[in-house]
């Protein structure tokens, strides 16, 4: 089985790691990988904020670009971007007629990591050990999307070592929203505050998830409050065999 | 409260509306307690049905095919309210509708009205209306009875006042009032109830909403707690009902199941306490009643919205709230941050076309987009999806920000080009190098008032990737 | 060009173009008709009205039924109760405090001497078509002896209901209401669900805002 990799430019440029650890993770479980070099950005902060002629010029190079490969399968460490080539791209932002049969080839095979592993791959221990006290976060577009519930706490479950402790409220936005988190930084941050709240009262050492970028936005404000609370990409945890 | 110069009530002004509440603990309070209270409830009752989704995807395939025949709907509605000696006006836009409501009030000689509450006489602003043309208007549900004391508009779809807490109502009553002070709920109350209740015995008119109106009988629904409804219709000589085009439903039988949904999403209830349908006037022979029914459709905006097969959808809403109640940003900021009667998801998706893009074109950008809203949504409107839509159609129109778009077309160019992109990624983490310091922090305007900025990574995974490829 | 016009020919712009059938309402409606229901529907009937703020009472005779009536009338120190004819006959007479029909209060003159009549300390007594178990809800209708105001100026407010009549789905009426609503003559009904009541002063649930403070239902087994 071969998987082609669709790592967002978040992931590319902020969280390398976490990308190289689904690598890991999936060449663990006996996946062939490759990674298109020429990707870039799948253009959803462009169509979040209302640039739909700008997103689809991305989306078109995409679509064309992934469409090039031989892979069974195209996995990203990424709930938002899934949702944005699975649900938007044929949805919201309307893609030229010739690009549509490639488009609904794409969607049929493109799968947020951690739901690729328990269901596609059918496999819910990756082997991994991990040693601490993780509570998940629901990101919004994998939860109400993609439906991404089970799936990553299934695997965190078998992961060894680890103390997984639900918080309250684990499904209420962390504030990011993309262009919303800098244009109404306000309510953003009182967003992300409320969700802190619930993690330092599940009384975790960290807080991981299927998306690097609410936990960009839920370690900027970790940080700034002086938090020993750390983040992790769900990757990153199942990686860990040490 | 204080001598602070307001900031000018309208959804231009939601950022700066915004910045006047968002840090009032006392509004969070109210706001946190109001909605979460009601979401609880809610989640108890919908719980009685292991058919709830199929209740919701029923109800929205009836409304769907309503409102796609909204015209012969309409016609049926009219055609058999008539029969029954109702008298049926028709209302293009607000304006149209407040000088029917007067003329109607003038040939009845009418000073005092009581009005029930209504969102659709709110988005006309016919209390405010009366009051200018001297015909005194009251407010009769306790929420809508506050706000028009403290001279505010709606916070809420359903439940107006949510935002005051006891002690900002007792005040409010002991001021205009002129009665000692109580925090009392049940005081309050029957404070209110006394005032009003001399009201409702000697009006000359009661003018209603409506909540649905249903077209093979020519029936109107009005669903309400207080009585205050059931009074309005019943006491004065007159009654004015005032309703959207999209209020329509087939039959009686689909209305049941709208009844259904509509208590349970709006306040947690399995059914309201009144639940009146009203078919014309009141009979010959009854005790009681109005002697005169006048039912107001009214456009105002809404055609656009048909006409707009995105939008279309959000003509199925019935104005239960519950999306207001579950989204985050509006427990964040509440219903007057967003200065307009419609707020919450609903109002972000439907003011731009109500009020026109200039006006309120930037509401949908008070959102993350988390779709909380058509989760919970009774007849299954995809609100964030729609909100998108919205945004996109605000940039069409206006361009959007000339700076904004300016970086997203240089941003666009850049990820167009592999090459290009690799590039700027490498001056990415020169300035990570340069500005960002030990503590890896990057500043970015907007983002970094309250948060850290992570620097980009000393490498990126294209090079990661290169490197783990010359390893195997 | 009329507003009736212009906002129907702006509506027809759209149907015509998107040409869609009217929805099968009753083929829809048809999915989702039933729910099921573990428990006894009378209790859950009983137990929802209670919920929802309202109380019910149970007889097994007409004569039981006008002493529940007495007793209540007692308790809450009303002055009296007022009904139609109608629900007296079923009630096998009127009970001994005083009462009033509806019949007699038209006789009496202005509707203004009918309100002052019923707002002083009255218990109006109304017959009930139908209960819902899934909401705890009865359906009244106005009719001239049943009028608008006994259930809303009066202090209390009682719905006769027959225990047979009471339905484990809001839905089950539907037939009834197309029925009732099929002639071109004026109808009013009213769902009623619990007593005049609010939560909009922080959601603090207070009794009897406009209308009746207390809303009971007493079940007739007979
Ligand atoms: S959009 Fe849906 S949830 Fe929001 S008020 Fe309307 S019906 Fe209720």
């Amino acid at each position: 089985m071969k998987v082609s990799l669709f790592v967002p430019c978040l992931t590319d440029q902020f969280f390398p790691q976490s990308g190289m650890n689904m690598v890991r993770v999936l060449e663990r479980l006996g996946v062939e990988v490759e990674y298109l070099d020429s990707q870039t950005c799948c253009g959803q902060p462009a169509f979040n904020t209302g640039y739909h002629d700008e997103a689809r010029v991305l989306a078109e190079k995409y679509i064309r670009l992934f469409d090039s490969s031989d892979a069974d399968y195209i996995v990203a460490p990424s709930g938002s971007c899934t949702t944005m080539v699975n649900i938007a791209y044929g949805k919201l932002l309307s893609i030229p007629e010739d690009l549509q049969p490639a488009l609904e080839a794409l969607q049929r095979k493109t799968f947020e990591f951690s739901a690729f592993i328990v269901d596609v791959l059918k496999q819910n221990d990756v082997g991994a050990e991990f040693a601490g006290k993780v509570t998940i976060h629901d990101s919004c577009h994998a939860l109400r999307e993609l439906h991404i519930k089970q799936q990553p706490r299934e695997l965190l479950r078998h992961v060894k070592g680890i103390e997984l402790i639900e918080m309250q409220h684990a499904e209420t936005c962390c504030g990011f929203g993309g262009t919303f988190a800098v244009k109404h930084a306000d309510i953003s941050t009182e967003m992300v505050d409320r969700k802190i709240a619930e993690i330092h009262s599940a009384g975790v050492e960290y807080v991981t998830g299927v998306d690097s970028s609410c936990l960009m936005q839920i370690e900027g404000r970790l940080r700034r409050l002086n938090s020993t609370v750390k983040t992790l990409h769900i990757a990153d945890i199942l990686a860990g065999d040490a | 409260m204080s001598g602070q110069k307001k900031v000018q009530v309208t959804p231009r002004n939601l950022k700066l509306l915004v910045q006047e509440r968002i840090y009032n603990p006392q509004l969070r309070k109210n706001l946190s307690r109001a909605t979460s209270t009601t979401l609880a409830k809610r989640a108890d009752v919908v719980a009685d049905f292991t058919q709830w989704e199929e209740m919701r995807s029923a109800a929205s395939e009836i409304k769907d095919g309503v409102i796609a025949n909204l015209d012969t709907y309409l016609e049926q509605f009219e055609e058999n309210a008539v029969s029954a000696g109702a008298t049926v006006h028709w209302a293009a836009d607000a304006q149209a509708a407040q000088s029917i409501v007067y003329q109607i009030l003038r040939d009845c000689d009418a000073k005092l009205v009581v009005k029930s509450k209504s969102m659709t006489t709110e988005e006309i602003r016919l209390g405010h209306f009366l009051e200018e043309q001297g015909i005194e208007a009251v407010e009769t549900d306790l929420g809508e009875y506050i706000v028009q004391l403290a001279g505010e508009l709606p916070s809420h779809i359903t439940a107006p006042a949510l935002h005051k807490s006891r002690e900002e109502i007792g005040e409010l009553f002991a001021k205009k009032l002129g009665i000692d002070r109580t925090n009392d709920p049940e005081a309050l109350t029957a404070i209110a109830r006394d005032v009003l209740r001399e009201k409702f015995l000697q009006a000359d008119a009661g003018i209603s909403g409506v909540n649905f109106a249903v077209a093979d009988s020519g029936t109107i629904c009005i669903v309400e707690n207080e009585g205050n409804g059931r009074l309005s219709t019943a006491l004065p000589k007159t009654h004015i009902a005032v309703m959207g085009i999209e209020k329509l439903l087939p039959d009686m039988q689909s209305l049941t199941l709208f009844l259904q949904l509509l208590a349970r999403s709006s306040t947690g209830q399995r059914i309201t306490s009144y639940t009146s349908l009203i078919r014309g006037p009141k009979a010959k022979d009854d005790l009681d009643g109005p002697e005169d029914l006048h039912i107001i459709i009214l456009d105002n905006g809404r055609t656009d919205i048909l006409e707009d097969d995105d939008l279309r959808e959000s003509l199925n809403c019935i104005r239960c709230g519950a999306c207001l109640n579950t989204c985050p940003v509006y427990q964040t900021i509440g219903g007057h941050s967003y200065g307009t009667q419609y707020s919450g998801p609903i109002g972000a998706v439907i003011s731009p076309s109500l009020l026109g893009v200039e006006e309120a074109g930037k509401m949908p950008y008070a959102s993350s987009l988390c779709g909380a809203c058509a989760e919970i949504c009774p007849v299954q409107i995809d609100l964030h999806h729609l909100l998108l839509h919205q945004r996109r159609k605000y940039i069409e129109r206006q361009g959007g920000n000339p700076a904004e778009r300016l970086l997203f077309r240089l941003w666009m160019m850049t990820m167009k080009h592999a090459a290009l992109y690799s590039v700027s990624g490498l001056l990415g983490r020169l300035a990570g190098t340069i500005f960002g310091g030990s503590n890896r922090t990057l500043p970015v305007p907007g983002w970094s008032k309250s948060r850290e900025f992570p620097a980009p990574a000393p490498k990126s995974f294209k090079q990661l990737w290169k490197e783990h490829g010359s390893e195997r | 060009m009329s507003d009736r016009e212009y906002i129907l020919s702006r509506i027809r712009k759209t149907t015509a173009r998107v040409q869609k059938a009217a929805p099968d309402a009753a083929s829809i409606m048809g999915r989702i008709s039933s729910v099921p229901h573990t428990a006894d529907v009378v209790d859950t009937f009983i137990q929802r009205v209670e919920h929802a703020g309202g109380k019910v009472g149970r007889s097994k005779d007409a004569d039981e039924a006008r002493q529940w009536i007495e007793a209540y009338i007692q308790r809450y120190g009303l002055k009296r109760c007022v009904a139609p004819d109608a629900v007296f006959e079923l009630l096998g007479g009127r009970p001994e405090t005083v009462a009033v029909s509806t019949a007699e209060l038209s006789e009496r003159g202005t509707a203004h001497d009918m309100q002052t009549l019923l707002l002083d300390a009255a218990c109006g007594i109304t017959a009930a078509h139908a209960g819902f178990a899934d909401c705890g809800a009865v359906l009244i209708e106005t009719t001239p002896d049943s009028p608008r105001t006994i259930s809303l100026l009066v202090e209390a407010h009682i719905a006769i209901l027959r225990t047979a009549d009471i339905h484990d789905f809001l839905p089950g009426i539907g037939p009834f209401l197309q029925h009732q609503f099929s002639s071109s003559e004026p109808r009013n009904l009213t769902f009623v669900g619990g007593p005049s009541k609010t939560a909009d002063i922080e959601k603090t649930l207070v009794k009897g805002v406009h209308g009746p403070r207390e809303f009971t239902v007493l079940l007739l087994d007979f």
